[in-house]
């Protein structure tokens, strides 16, 4: 089979270091997305396993697959788990879970565990909605904003033009950033605009009037997704704050947070930094949904 | 006289070596990005190999497709209908009408009485990618190529997704698998919105031409798609063996009238 360039690798850790038979409280979160889903087990608070993977076409069996590569060799089981929270597009098939709750409150907690306290804004990129979130000083949504219908999927189809161009999907971020100057941006309104002008623009510099490098051309690409994400960005409000910017710092969550050549772009057109996430930043949905099972309750954060 | 033909399509590099107006070598391979003009090389190199041939031997390479002037060694460009029409014309001398189906483009074209294209219509903006689109939805609901060409038709009451939107229908499609609907039903949902969208390109075309249509592309290597579509569009298609390889063959024919 032809290398799959568009597929990025999934992962699963378990914590050798923590004893779980001693944890007074063990809680676990599902994400199932529409293109990838995860797990999260945490003890006391602590995280002690999670699983990243890709969904595919059957979301039960997605994850069953996480919760068990999340519990990995440890010896815990699903029946350890005091509360199984589930979220996402996905987040109604899961057989082992006790609840379930909205993405923005897991995003939004997850982000906090992830990112720390300062963390304000969440920006969460994924395969077929992108969000901006803006937090209290306390984990609460004080405002979101979500892309609108026409700019779906944008996430997904990175992973298939890198499919398309023959560029491994975690290489594509990096070489858009060799380049001098950004380009103009492609057309910003839906991916089968963006795919047709992007692969419209490889061709020998002799036939056109303005020859783009490789690194061009995927620049044009993803500082279109970066532009389309600083429009959600800049629409969020708190008014008795007035500029976002000042109301503390940014992280990014979801599969295109692996993409510097979509967050550095933010991060450059907003003059901020973003905070590193303390583990795989895909993993906020599935932490957060991991953090309310263990307060017991369902959604509260709207 | 040994000619070439070059097809660089989005998806997929097709090449063809003619001799005296037959195919005697066929190769192909994935494209690409910046690789395309490496995977030409590597799809000629095969028909070569297959015709028995050298490059050395060619007296021509032309050509065609979204890439083609990506191509570092040809000796010249001929647009994608220009191609299809010659190699419709060549299989089919009747032919009133022809539908190419592309992974990026979709067009539809018909003769004067010259039999020189008399009409060409492409698809819009938001219809581009149809191939393309269903080998996405392929991936994301697991269906190997075999498995979306065998589709069955579309059921009646059966599932639906939106016609005129490929992000809307993967959305669709998206939501249909949320409801647990198997991902077979959902695959015939698609192919027959994509059917519908080509339809739109054919619906285009004022003058009649039903008498002989063909059908090249490499779609036409999905029967459920076929299938669709000629339920769709009530037009019985003539589809030739080579259809896949059209765009190239019409290239070699033009590269053979020098």
């Amino acid at each position: 089979m032809a290398q799959e360039y568009g597929q990025w690798p999934e992962s699963c850790w378990t914590s050798a270091d923590i004893d779980w038979r001693a944890a007074k409280k063990i809680t676990a979160g599902i994400d199932i997305g529409t293109a990838s889903s995860q797990a999260a087990i945490l003890c006391d608070g602590a995280l002690f396993g999670y699983a990243n993977l890709r969904t595919g076409a059957n979301y039960r069996q997605a994850a069953d697959k996480a919760i068990q590569m999340a519990l990995g060799n440890s010896g815990m089981a699903v029946q350890d788990i005091g509360a199984i929270m589930q979220t996402g597009w996905g987040g109604n098939h899961v057989a082992c879970a006790t609840g379930e709750t909205d993405e923005l409150t897991c995003h939004a907690k997850g982000a906090r565990f992830l990112f720390g306290p300062s963390l304000h804004t969440v920006v969460d990129l994924g395969a077929q909605t992108t969000k901006a979130i803006l937090l209290y000083d306390w984990d609460r949504v004080r405002d979101f904003m979500i892309n609108d219908k026409c700019a779906t999927g944008m996430g997904r189809n990175v992973e298939f033009l890198c499919d398309l161009l023959q560029i491994p999907i975690e290489e594509i971020g990096e070489k858009s950033l060799e380049v001098p100057e950004d380009p103009e941006p492609v057309s910003t309104t839906c991916y089968t605009f963006a795919d047709t002008e992007t692969l419209g623009l490889f061709g020998r510099p002799e036939y056109r009037s303005e020859a783009l490098t490789e690194a061009e051309i995927y620049a044009s690409h993803l500082f279109a997704i970066a532009w389309r994400i600083l429009g959600l960005i800049g629409r969020l409000q708190a008014p008795e704050v007035g500029d976002i910017r000042i109301t503390g710092d940014l992280g990014f969550t979801g599969g295109l947070a692996k993409n510097p050549g979509v967050t550095k772009r933010i991060e450059r057109e907003l003059g901020v930094t973003a905070l590193t996430a303390a583990y795989d930043p895909m993993l906020a949905g599935a932490i957060g949904a991991a953090l309310l099972a263990g307060e017991g309750g369902e959604s509260h954060g709207l | 006289m040994l000619t070439a033909g070059i097809d660089i399509g989005v998806e997929n590099v097709k090449a063809v070596i003619l001799k005296d107006g037959a195919i005697v070598g066929r190769g192909k391979g994935r494209s690409g990005g910046v690789g395309r003009n490496a995977a030409a090389e590597a799809a000629l190199a095969g028909a070569l190999q297959e015709a028995g041939a050298a490059s050395a031997d060619l007296s021509g390479t032309v050509a065609t497709g979204k890439g083609k002037y990506d191509l570092l060694f040809a000796d010249k460009q001929v647009t994608e209908a220009t191609a299809a029409a010659r190699a419709a014309k060549h299989l089919y001398p009747d032919a009133t009408c022809v539908m190419s189906l592309g992974a990026d483009e979709t067009l539809v074209l018909t003769f004067n009485a010259k039999d020189k294209i008399g009409q060409a219509v492409l698809n819009e903006k938001c219809a581009a990618g149809l191939g393309s689109f269903l080998r996405k939805m392929a991936m994301l609901l697991e269906l190997t190529p075999d498995e979306m060409s065998a589709l069955p038709p579309v059921a009646p009451g059966g599932a639906t997704v939106n016609d005129g939107c490929v992000v809307f229908a993967e959305l669709d499609a998206l939501s249909l698998l949320n409801q647990s609907v198997s991902s077979r039903e959902i695959a015939s949902a698609l192919t027959d919105a994509a059917a519908i969208r080509a339809c739109t390109v054919l619906n285009d075309i004022t003058i009649p031409m039903l008498d002989c249509v063909v059908l090249l592309g490499g779609l036409t290597r999905n029967h459920a798609f076929v299938q669709a579509l000629q339920t769709r569009s009530g037009v019985d298609f003539t589809i030739p063996s080579e259809a896949e390889y059209a765009g190239a063959l019409g290239a070699a024919l033009v590269a053979s009238d020098h």
